[in-house]
This record gives C-alpha cells, sequence and structure tokens, in this order.
C-alpha cells in the first residue's frame, strides 16, 4: 500500500524543534524531529507518554500553546509551502479543511453544549461556505459513514448523550468531513475497549484506501502500529530514533530502545514462559538532559562514544534508519 | 429525567430554561422565590389596571389616613393612595433592578471573556480597572456617583451599571481561564475556527451558569441599592414612586402611618429574598454534578 516514494512527499518536518519555558527552565519537548508522510499512507509516530509526539502533532498544525510553548526551529512544507511561515489567516484555511486533526479523549474534545451534528457540520461551513442547512445534512450522511445507527435523530444529541466509541466516531466523522488530505489521529482510540479500536482505525484505513488520504498516527500501542501503519518513527525524549517500515521494525528493530519496547510487550508467537524484558530506568530530566545519546542510561548496549555525542539519524537501509552508534542487529 | 421533551435543552437560553425548571422542581426555597418573583413583576406590570388610583392623584382632604375601604393602606402626607403608589413604585425599583444588572452582565460579559481569553496587556488593563472599582464600598461609591451626576433614576441606573459590571468581568474571566484550556476548544481551533469565533461560540455558552446564577442576585442587590439610594435622597426623585423612596417618605410619617413605610420595607425584603432563593435553587442545578443524577 506504500505510495510511490519517488513523488515528492505531501508533509515534509525537517528539524522541528519544540520548546516549552518557564522559570524552572526550558523543556526541549521536541528537538530536530524530520520525518515525510506521503499520500495515502499511515505513518505512525510511536514512543512513551512525554516522548514528544503529541507535541510534535500540534505543532504541525501551530497549535502549541504560546506562551508556554514555542516552535524553535524547523519547517513543515506542506504543498509547496512552510506551514511555519505562512500567516495565521492561510493557515486557519488549512486546519479543519486540508489537515484535519482527531484528538484522544473524544468526550472532551466535543463541545458539551453544541449539538453533534452542528459540530460535524462547523468546519464544513467554515471552509466550503456551505449553508447551515446542507452542511447539517451533510453532517448526517458522515455520521452514517461512521456507522452510527439512526444517524438524523442521533445528530440532534448532544456529547453526553453519546458513548466513548459514539464520540470518537463522531470526532472522526468532524475530521472526514471536508476530505482532508492529512489527517492527523492523536490517540485515536485510547480509552476504548479492543473491539471499538479495531472498528475505527477500520474507518481510518478505509479512508486511506477510497480517498488517498494520509494518516498520522499517534500512538504508544504497537499491536496497532503493526496492523495499520505502514510506516514507523519511534519517538524517545524529543527525538526520532528510528525509523523503518512498519514490518522491518518488528523483524529487525536495530535501535536498542526499539529493541526494549518490543521486548517489553508480548507477542503470541513468545515461547509460554518467557518473561518480559523491561526498559530498566526512566526517561531523562527533559530540563537537565545527560550529555550525549538521552538514552545512555537505561541502554544495555552503551559504548563510550555515547556519553559524549548525540548521534544523528543515520541510514542503514532504503527504508531504515537509526540515532544510534551502535547497530543492535550486529 | 430525560425525557423526549428534554433532549434539546442545552446551550445558552436553553440551560436557564431546563435549570429554571429543575430549580423550581426539586428546591423549595427557590420555588417560593420563583412565585413570589413572578407575582411581584405580575403585579408590577399589571398595576395601572391593578391600582384604584392614579398614583399622583392627591386627596388632600385624606392626608396620612390608616386603612380605609377607600385607600386600602391609608394614604400619603400629600393624599395620594398609598397601595397605587406601591404598585407603581414596584414597576421603578424591579424595572432598575432589571435593566441594571442585565446591562451590567453584558457589559461584563463581554470585557471578562475578552480579558480571559487574550490575556496579557488586554487582561491586565480590564482587571485593573475592576480591581479598581472593586475597592470603592458599594454605597460610597453609588453616593460618589450620585454626587458627580446627580441624583435621579437614569444617573442611578448608570452608576449601578457602572459597578456592577465588574462582578460579571470577574466570574466569567475566571470561568473562561477554565473552559480554554479545555480540549474541545482546542479541536475547534485545529478545525480552523477563527478567535472571534471560538470565544463567542466554543467558550462563551460554557461559562454562562455561573453568570445566570449572578444574575439573579445581582437583581436583588440592585432593588436594595436603589431602595438605600433613594433613601438617602439621591436615587429616584419625587413625584415619581419608588419602594426605596416611598420607604424614606414613610420613615418621617411612621408614627402617624405605620403601613407607608413598613409595607414597602417588605415589598424589598420579598423581591431581594425571593432573588437570593432563586439563585441559590439556580446555583444547583447548574452545577455539573448535580445536573449529572438529571440525565440518567
Amino acid at each position: 500500500m506504500t505510495a510511490a516514494a519517488q513523488a515528492p512527499p505531501l508533509l515534509q518536518v525537517r528539524d522541528l524543534a519544540v520548546e516549552f519555558g518557564g522559570d524552572g527552565g526550558v523543556v526541549k519537548a521536541v528537538n530536530g524531529v524530520s520525518f515525510d508522510l506521503h499520500r495515502g499512507e499511515i505513518v505512525a509516530l510511536v514512543g512513551e507518554s512525554g516522548c514528544g509526539k503529541s507535541v510534535t502533532a500540534l505543532a504541525l498544525l501551530r497549535l502549541v500553546a504560546d506562551p508556554p510553548g514555542r516552535i524553535t526551529a524547523g519547517s513543515i512544507h506542506f504543498d509547496g509551502e512552510d506551514l511555519l511561515q505562512i500567516p495565521l489567516p492561510l493557515l486557519r484555511d488549512i486546519r479543519g479543511d486540508r489537515i484535519a486533526m482527531i484528538f484522544q479523549e473524544a468526550m472532551n474534545s466535543l463541545n458539551p453544549v453544541h449539538r453533534i451534528g452542528r459540530q460535524i457540520a462547523e468546519p464544513l461551513s467554515l471552509h466550503r461556505a456551505m449553508p447551515m442547512r446542507d452542511a447539517l445534512a451533510k453532517a448526517v450522511d458522515l455520521l452514517r459513514s461512521v456507522r452510527i445507527p439512526e444517524a438524523l435523530r442521533r445528530s440532534r444529541d448532544y456529547p453526553h448523550q453519546f458513548s466513548g466509541g459514539m464520540q470518537q466516531r463522531a470526532m472522526i466523522a468532524m475530521g472526514m468531513g471536508c476530505e482532508p488530505d492529512i489527517i492527523i489521529a492523536d490517540e485515536p482510540t485510547t480509552a476504548l475497549d479492543v473491539t471499538i479500536q479495531a472498528q475505527l482505525l477500520e474507518l481510518l484505513q478505509q479512508q486511506v484506501v477510497e480517498k488517498q488520504t494520509s494518516i498520522l498516527l499517534i500512538t504508544h500501542n504497537l499491536g496497532i502500529v503493526a496492523r495499520y501503519a505502514d510506516r514507523v518513527n519511534v519517538m524517545y525524549a524529543g527525538r526520532i530514533v528510528e525509523q523503518a517500515k512498519a514490518e522491518d521494525i518488528y523483524d529487525r528493530p536495530r535501535h536498542p530502545y526499539t529493541l526494549g519496547l518490543l521486548q517489553s510487550v508480548p507477542r503470541i508467537d513468545q515461547a509460554i514462559g518467557d518473561k518480559l524484558t523491561p526498559i530498566e530506568g526512566q526517561p531523562p530530566d527533559p530540563i537537565n538532559p545527560p550529555p550525549g545519546c538521552p538514552f545512555r542510561p537505561r541502554c544495555r548496549f552503551a559504548v563510550t562514544r555515547c556519553d559524549e555525542d548525540i548521534p544523528p539519524l543515520r541510514r542503514l537501509t532504503d527504508s531504515q534508519s537509526i540515532a544510534c552508534w551502535v547497530d543492535v542487529d550486529d | 429525567m430525560t425525557g423526549p421533551e428534554n433532549i434539546r435543552l442545552s446551550g445558552g437560553f436553553m440551560v436557564l430554561l431546563r435549570a429554571l425548571g429543575h430549580a423550581i422542581r426539586h428546591h423549595r426555597l427557590s420555588t417560593i422565590g420563583f412565585f413570589i418573583i413572578l407575582f411581584l413583576v405580575a403585579t408590577a406590570a399589571f398595576a395601572p389596571l391593578l391600582a384604584p388610583y392614579e398614583p399622583y392623584e392627591q386627596d388632600l382632604y385624606n392626608v396620612l389616613s390608616g386603612p380605609s375601604a377607600a385607600h386600602w393602606l391609608g394614604t400619603d402626607n400629600v393624599g395620594r393612595d398609598l397601595l397605587s403608589r406601591f404598585l407603581y413604585g414596584g414597576r421603578v425599583s424591579l424595572l432598575l433592578g432589571l435593566v441594571s444588572t442585565l446591562l451590567a452582565a453584558a457589559i461584563g460579559v463581554s470585557l471578562g471573556l475578552l480579558a480571559g481569553f487574550k490575556g496579557g496587556l488586554i487582561d491586565a488593563a480590564i482587571m485593573r480597572v475592576v480591581d479598581a472599582i472593586l475597592c470603592f464600598p458599594f454605597l460610597v461609591f453609588l453616593l460618589a456617583m450620585a454626587a458627580a451626576l446627580g441624583g435621579g433614576l437614569i444617573n442611578l441606573g448608570v452608576a449601578l451599571v457602572l459597578f456592577g459590571w465588574v462582578f460579571f468581568a470577574r466570574i466569567v474571566r475566571g470561568q473562561v481561564l477554565l473552559v480554554r484550556e479545555l480540549p474541545y476548544v482546542e479541536a475547534a481551533r485545529a478545525a480552523g475556527a477563527s478567535s472571534a469565533r471560538l470565544m463567542w461560540r466554543h467558550i462563551l455558552p460554557n461559562t454562562l451558569a455561573p453568570v445566570i446564577v449572578a444574575i439573579t442576585l445581582g437583581i436583588g442587590n440592585a432593588i436594595l441599592a436603589e431602595s438605600a439610594i433613594s433613601f438617602l435622597g439621591l436615587g429616584v426623585q419625587p413625584p415619581t414612586a419608588s419602594w426605596g423612596k416611598e420607604l424614606k417618605s414613610g420613615f418621617d410619617n411612621l408614627e402617624l402611618a405605620p403601613l407607608y413605610s413598613i409595607v414597602p420595607g417588605i415589598l424589598i425584603t420579598l423581591s431581594v429574598l425571593a432573588c437570593n432563593f432563586l439563585g441559590d435553587g439556580l446555583r444547583d442545578a447548574l452545577d455539573p454534578r448535580l445536573r449529572g443524577e438529571e440525565r440518567r
């Protein structure tokens, strides 16, 4: 399903850096992140809590709250323009229309005082100058397409009358309304049970197949990544530490952190009695990161060089890169 | 409680109606308050029909008379029928309380929304003005305003608005600071909504519950303030009647016609109490933790 790599990427993120500054010190939440997103592919951004994956997602649409956050460096090229440079009114036209965002916690991402139908219709009336009546009719169609039963009647409900899974489906309907080129899905299925998770992700996958939409999937669930993503970016402490095709990540992880992640989740092909191996230690203090590689204190493979120099992302094969001085495959 | 008729109620005005219904059904004091207010408003509204005399009609042979068949509550010091005076006075007192509070709410809500949403310099500027006004004791502020602008109904109303908006601004700003960080505001921003749209469509409706409570309490306070200022002689000017002014005139004739003073006093007390009862009930009804029971 991977779109031809020869076409220029739809979204090209280079050296993105985001800081959160306070009196207590500056946190470099995202530190030189680069990745591509091609048309019609699902790219995953995985990592543990606090690794900067959600901040990266927010930064793509300049949604990082300022203050305290600042996008300090980098470029985000989308359709020939740098989203970090264009004026805000132009960016607003892109938000929700060409790049849509689906948030975690649908319960809190829907406005409690507005009807579901009206909320789904809002981007349509904003971006398509659609009369409210038509936008509401389209909203009902969208609800139907995410398999909300009795869509017409339920479109007049308020968010609290929806179950968690229905709320998340409504959020997806809202994101799909303007047929965006890119959907950024920030942990879209956290806190939902697995059957609902599968339904929702299949809905998103269907978008990719039917409309050639690209999806940036942000998650910490490696099972989801294995099943749905084409390519994977593994993040640790604000940096991308490994980039690879999804199948390569599982078959041949090359970065010690990726390897550690995979060894810490159960696999169906594991021998009975095998113990899971957790990654010892904690992520580094973001205010005072250690010199050298941020994963160094937890790394089983560390060499002396890791104490001094931060490893840049280096290419191992056409489709796999790691930010590490060693290659665990060796 | 979520019957079919309740499903559509929410947002802005509908929140108010639903809360009102809930308060009247479940909160005994606010039931009483609601019907007292209804009664007082009705008598004021239909004063021309209910009043046995014109409020300015004098009967100089009957000055400061006690209750009689002709004048149920007696007459005042120039022979005007007190019942009629009180009915018409209610129009002035209630209308002033309502209009000045609503105007104060409109100004306060707008400025509070702006301050909370924009933050920074705008916030600092607005809130320093609020602090400055709050430094004055309420009555001293009103007296100073009356002294500066002169007495009279309109000027009293202006003073009430100038003082009253700060409370609404503070309430709304606090709410906005909470609401603007919520994910649905972020989601609306990510969907391409402009700042104005975020403020008015997404944030404002979620800040109104405490404002509604503050309005009911504010009306009571405004009625009380009108009475106090009129009692001190700087509010409503003769020959217009208002409860506060009648209270004052009656006070000067307390020995001859006690009802002249006592009745407006009771009316003021009743209306303020009723507003507070209703406000109390509304606050409970609008509290999400209590409203949650109704959803199930």
